[in-house]
């Protein structure tokens, strides 16, 4: 039905990019399970909270948990929804009989995804995962005609009994991936093709930047804003504005590899997204922040599993393995990489942060004080920009 | 010798009317089936199952007919000036506007008054913003003779821009304050809201479309207005002939289009939305509507059927990749109802034409 | 059977015939166009195809020259028998055809037009050649035309030479000329003929397609007259007169018989002061004055294209006159409109029935409501019985009342317009006023007649009556007083009776008729 317009905003990877071939993740595929399904000792103790609808496995003697998945775009090759279907997959892996999973594409959000939730609670899943902004209100109202069924909404902030949220720190990898591009910029310029001019967003790009500066303060990050998550036509396009502005390394908040297409062209660099990207444009490729969903949706079937399912707004980081950094290229010089590994290991630890303070926005106001690490809440509300980039903060 | 030809026909009988289309779909059926097969897929099954998941259960029936609603008026849309051969295909954008005036009139005027009038200022304010969207295109139309193929289109795509940059672009008036880290529209109060059907999600902006195609029907058949409407669609030279104000005309009917349009997104913000909900707006229900208009033959009556039949096939979609065994993929409906529209468009040659098949030797006619 | 047997004026005996169609039959959906028709030319010779409109001749002379392709039967030339898949074929036979309507490029010359989709053409042009031979083609057949002329400047009367010539530069030795003084002056007429007999003298045989009873007199040797397919009789001109190819052509006797007003009164129903339409730098009408009395039909004669459309639109309200004043019984309704106009009791018949008149895509009870007051909400009550009662009385052949305007054929279309636009006539309240364009284009005789008595039974009744015209007959056979237009004046005014038809003409062709000889 959408095919005369650029697909709706906020829908996570639309359209299968046909040529495209099938990516390799780092995390893993069906058949690299390394543990087996665990014993279920558990499942004398876990009726209740599984809900009425948990039948047992044939030849096992662990309850089944049917889990279900909503996609907003189709799974394709390399991007958001193809994230999450890998995490699907890593779950079936290490749970196998214990865990049956659905999953459903391409479905669109806003007010027709309730009938979608609705049919998916009345047939008898136990668990629901909406894996795009715009389930929210609709899982709510589902959420709450279904109270024994769990809800795992992705990237949301309205949460119930039995609605939880997940979402996760990309901003510091994000950091990390500004000090791979600082390291090669010979023009100091760097441009930034971003969707929307939300605190998601921002804080992207601003820890993008303080890494950045952190290997080269004179380095600008322009922004070019796209209004759209998935459209490899506009992403390209506002990369090649970006480059003929004299920018010479691309990084991206986008679901499509065509950023990296136009740097490649322009014999620049590129720092991608979601996934490892290497192979659509390997002569610009530096590196890029990567998700993994799969230990997330295994705790939470094991969680529902053993009854400890708790509602909560899980916000995971590099320390849980929910975000990673894909291998740094071999362009950025040893030192730097290093440096990031350094850095890495300092974030894992929780020695550092990227957001500590000092940090001034455009205008030169302090936003975080010396020393300061701002709190998660803050950070969730972002609605500026750091000193160092050029664009506006509201689109 | 056999010898197959299309002769154009007389006249039209009623039967030929429902048989028609209901051919068109038939054959737009069987071209997916072959598809189907040729992915191996069971065509029966998934007819089946997409009947089923559509049309037999009462979830399955109020949704398809939850989104026929906004389709209704679409479709009239389309086909109050495409019967005119005017082509505004901008119903898509028209129905942004009317989301968001809707929504604006929701959420400023619409505070502590009874719910029928609150839906009433939501649906007027929608009608208003649907037609001012479309008002440039008829203007230039009228007065420049301007394509408002190309005037429509543009303009669908402002629309769609304005409508993100509202929401996702500014702090503006109908974005929620609240929605901190990912921008919302504003919910508008359930006085502005239409009442649902016990515990569907159908609301009464059903009942609201069909009044409004009934209306549609008096206009175009009974109204000096829709009068003129079709001596100018059919004929501009005897508009002028008969002193029908051509331009008034044109720009009336595009207007009123535009307004119909705009009414299909004030009925999904008062009955599904409840905010100005750009992901929720952008599903193509304007650029739908032209099928549906197309497949109805542009009978407003027929239009409620076909916008029914279209939502159900659409409201399938998703429920068709849950099957048991293979998955069907979403863009199988998607395919069936762009085979639909090709079809319909060669029924329309057949309800013009008939074939004559004759032996080379027939007895003399004069 | 062979038609190579009897010899016509003009040809050798025992020579082949240029072209012949040998028991050719064609049918359309529900037509049989052409019935096992006979028919043959000899070089030297004119050979006309009289009928009336829907008779088969154009489909016959479609055939000749390879547009259709019969469905039984064959075509030969020069005796032998010939299969033309096309146009193209026809011509690599040597056969073409004029067209009624012209195939010429507005913006290329004479030369470029001759040579244009000419497959024997040189791939680079050889302009100097080309204009040299159009030049001596057009000295040979008394076609005098400039071959750098830009078609658009050219006249319609010269856009039919270049027409010709084109068909002589690619060695036509059959000419088919379908209807080629329905759009000349009586003076290029004249010139025509000329050419067709220098043509024939040259040993080319011509085929003249016409419904024209004078004209078919004037140039042919022979004429093969159709009705409904089939030929009704082949004679040479010399052993006929007008009164019986027409006889052949309707299938009974027919009377053309001249009407004038029996009772003509002193008040005037519609005038035109100084009407005057300027549409950009082009002065369509010219200061006209027209009056037309109660009881009168007042004729505007002219070819096509002299400003009667404008004259016909500004008189009607339908556009407003640039200067100039138009009243209708005595009340000015100058720029107020086509509403206006008609409130003021004026009728208009335009030219164009389906597509102005009556709108194609309407019914027959929605056409009748086309120009009548509506109110908020259209009563079809009335309007259908006022159709129904029209087809029995005008014997409109339709399926129905609600059947689309555009199934009807020319004649009938007309016969509805008319019923609408007279309807009411004679009440005070009814038309005082009725211009009709071209009243019986198209029409059979039969038809047409019917039309005639339509309008002289409404000058009867008391209304005024402007006919506009490019059929000078008809003109004269109903008018009484005639006014030529040319160039958007007019040019000669009288009363019918009163002006010699050779001044009429002169004054069509734009000589003044003071310098008349």
């Amino acid at each position: 039905m959408n095919t005369k317009l650029p697909r709706g905003a906020f829908r996570r990877s639309m359209v299968a990019m046909a040529a495209i071939a099938l990516i390799a993740t780092a995390c893993g595929g069906d058949d690299d399970t390394t543990e087996p399904a665990p014993e279920t000792t558990a499942a004398s103790t876990a009726t209740t909270a599984a809900g009425a609808d948990t039948t047992e496995a044939p030849g096992t003697d662990c309850q089944v948990i049917k889990a279900a998945f909503v996609y907003v775009g189709p799974i394709g090759d390399a991007g958001w929804t193809k994230k999450h279907d890998d995490g699907r997959k890593e779950l079936e892996a290490a749970l196998g009989d214990c865990v049956e999973t659905s999953y459903l594409e391409s479905v669109p959000e806003g007010a027709e995804s309730e009938a979608v939730f609705d049919r998916l609670a009345r047939e008898g899943n136990d668990v629901i995962f909406g894996t795009s902004f715009g389930y929210m209100d609709q899982m709510l109202a589902v959420a709450e005609k279904y109270p024994d069924v769990k809800f795992e909404h992705a990237t949301g902030f309205k949460t119930s009994d039995n609605m939880s949220t997940y979402f996760g720190a990309a901003e510091e990898a994000r950091y990390l991936s500004g000090m791979a591009a600082a390291s090669v910029t010979e023009s100091n310029q760097i441009g930034y093709v971003a969707a929307f001019p939300i605190p998601e967003v921002l804080r992207g790009i601003n820890a993008f930047t303080l890494g950045a500066q952190r290997i080269n303060p004179d380095v600008t990050v322009e922004v070019a804003w796209t209004s759209t998550w998935f459209d490899p036509v506009v992403e390209k396009e506002a990369a090649e504005a970006l480059l003929n502005g004299g920018a010479d390394v691309i990084a991206q908040h986008q679901d499509t590899p065509s950023a990296g297409e136009a740097a490649q062209t322009a014999g620049g660099y590129w720092v991608g997204y979601n996934d490892d990207m290497s192979r659509f444009a390997p002569d610009a490729w530096l590196t890029a922040p990567v998700w993994d969903w799969g230990p997330y949706y295994i705790s939470v079937v094991e969680a529902i599993r053993d009854g400890s399912w708790v509602s909560e707004q899980y916000y995971g980081n590099m320390a849980d393995g929910l975000v990673t950094l894909a291998p740094v290229a071999d362009v950025v010089p040893q030192d730097v990489r290093d440096q990031i590994q350094t850095v890495q290991d300092e974030i894992i630890a929780g020695s550092f942060a990227p957001f500590t303070g000092p940090v001034n926005d455009q205008d030169g106001n302090e936003k975080v004080a010396a020393g300061e690490v701002p709190d998660l809440g803050t950070l969730l509300g972002m609605d500026y920009f750091v000193a160092g980039v050029i664009g506006s903060a509201t689109g | 010798m056999i010898r197959i030809r299309l002769e154009r026909r007389l006249e039209r009988h009623w039967w030929q009317t429902v048989l028609t289309p209901t051919l068109s779909v038939l054959a737009a059926f069987a071209a997916g089936a072959i598809f189907l097969a040729i992915k191996g897929f069971d065509p029966i099954t998934v007819y089946r199952e997409l009947f089923k998941a559509s049309f037999t259960s009462t979830y399955g029936i109020t949704d398809s007919l939850t989104i026929a609603v906004p389709l209704i008026l679409t479709g009239l849309a389309a086909a109050v000036v495409f019967r005119m051969n005017l082509f505004n295909i901008g119903a898509e954008g028209q129905l942004y506007l009317g989301a968001i005036f809707g929504s604006w009139a929701g959420l400023a005027l619409t505070d502590g008054l009874p719910t029928i009038l609150g839906v009433a200022v939501v649906l007027i304010a929608g009608a208003v913003g649907g037609a001012l969207w479309a008002a440039p295109a008829a203007v230039f139309k009228a007065y420049f003779g301007t394509s408002e193929i190309i005037s429509t289109l543009m303009l669908t795509f402002i629309a769609l821009y304005l409508m993100r940059y509202l929401i996702f672009g500014s702090n503006s008036y109908w974005r929620d304050p609240e929605s901190a880290n990912f921008p919302q529209g504003k919910k508008i109060p359930t006085s502005a809201r239409f009442e649902l059907f016990s515990d569907t999600r159908l609301h009464w902006g059903l009942a609201f479309a069909i009044a409004i195609a009934l209306l549609i029907w008096v206009l175009i058949r009974f109204t000096s207005l829709g009068f003129d409407m079709n001596v100018v669609g059919s004929s501009d030279s005897a508009a002028r002939y008969a002193g029908i104000p051509v331009r008034r005309t044109v720009i009336i009917a595009l207007l009123i289009s535009g307004a119909l349009g705009g009414l299909a997104g004030a009925t999904e913000v008062a009955g599904r939305a409840y905010a100005l909900d750009p992901n929720g707006l952008e599903l193509g229900l304007g650029f739908t509507g032209i099928v549906v208009a197309a497949l109805a033959r542009y009978n407003p009556f027929a239009i409620i059927l076909v916008a029914t039949f279209l939502g159900g096939l659409r409201n399938a979609g998703v429920a068709l990749q849950g099957l048991p065994g293979d998955r069907v993929p979403v863009e199988v409906s998607l395919m069936l109802q762009g085979a639909i529209l090709l079809f319909a468009i060669g029924g329309e040659i057949f309800s013009h034409h008939r074939l004559s098949i004759s032996r080379a030797n027939p007895a003399v006619v004069t | 059977m062979s038609p190579a047997v009897e010899a016509g004026p003009g040809a050798s005996p025992g020579q082949p015939a240029a072209i012949a169609a040998v028991n050719v039959t064609k049918r359309f959906p529900g037509v049989l166009a052409t019935d096992a028709v006979d028919f043959c030319v000899w070089p030297g010779e004119v050979h006309t195809i009289l009928g009336e409109n829907g008779a088969g001749k154009s489909t016959l002379a479609a055939m000749l020259c390879g547009l259709y392709r019969p469905d039984e039967g064959h075509i030969e030339r020069d005796g032998k028998q010939v299969r033309l898949r096309s146009p193209r074929d026809g011509l690599a036979y040597g056969i073409g055809m004029v067209h009624q309507h012209f195939r010429l490029v507005d913006r290329f010359t004479v030369a470029e037009n001759v040579v244009l989709g000419d497959p024997h053409q040189a791939r680079i042009l050889d302009r100097r050649a080309i204009e040299e031979r159009v030049a001596e083609i057009g000295e040979q057949f008394g076609l005098p035309i400039d071959p750098r002329a830009v078609i658009s400047q050219l006249t319609v009367g010269q856009r039919q030479r270049v027409e010709i010539v084109k068909m002589l530069y690619r060695g036509a030795d059959v000419l088919l000329l379908d209807e080629p003084t329905a759009v000349l002056t009586p003076p290029e007429v004249e010139a025509l003929f000329t050419t067709v007999h220098s043509m024939t003298a040259e040993g080319k045989a011509i085929v003249f397609i016409s419904h024209k009873l004078g004209e078919v007199m004037a140039v042919s040797d022979r004429v093969t007259v159709m009705r409904a397919g089939a030929v009704t009789g082949e004679v040479a001109t010399a052993d006929t007169n007008q009164r019986h190819l027409a006889e052949l052509m309707v299938g009974h006797p027919v009377e053309i018989g001249t009407r004038r007003g029996s009772n003509i009164r002193a008040d005037v129903a519609l005038s035109a002061t100084g009407v005057t339409v300027i549409d950009g730098d082009q002065t369509l009408v010219d200061n006209i004055d027209i009056e037309v009395h109660r009881g009168e039909i007042v004729g505007i004669a002219g070819v096509s294209g002299n400003g009667q459309r404008p004259l016909a639109r500004a008189l009607a309200g339908v556009i407003t006159p640039t200067s100039g004043h138009v009243t209708v019984a005595g009340a000015d309704v100058t720029g107020k409109g086509p509403k206006a106009a008609r409130r003021a009791g004026l009728s208009f018949v335009p030219e164009d029935r389906l597509g102005t008149g009556l709108v194609p895509g309407l019914s027959l009870t929605d056409n009748m409501l086309l120009t009548r007051p509506r109110g908020f909400i259209v009563d079809r009550r009335s309007a259908r019985a006022e159709i129904a009662t029209a087809i029995d009385e005008y014997e409109i052949k339709t399926p129905g009342t609600e059947v689309q305007a555009r199934n009807l054929s020319g004649g009938n279309s007309q016969k509805v317009l008319l019923a609408r636009e007279l309807a009411g006539l004679g009440d005070p309240g009814g038309p005082q006023a009725i211009i009709v364009s071209s009243p019986t284009r198209g029409l059979d005789i039969g038809a047409a007649e019917f039309v005639r008595g339509l309008l002289h039974d409404a000058r009867e009744r008391g209304a005024a009556v402007l006919i506009i015209s490019e059929d000078l007959e008809e003109v004269r056979s109903l008018s009484d007083r005639i006014a030529v237009l040319y160039r958007g004046r007019i040019a000669l005014e009288g009363a019918t009776d009163e002006l010699p038809f050779e001044s009429i003409g002169l004054a069509m062709a734009g000589v003044a008729h003071e310098e008349a000889p």
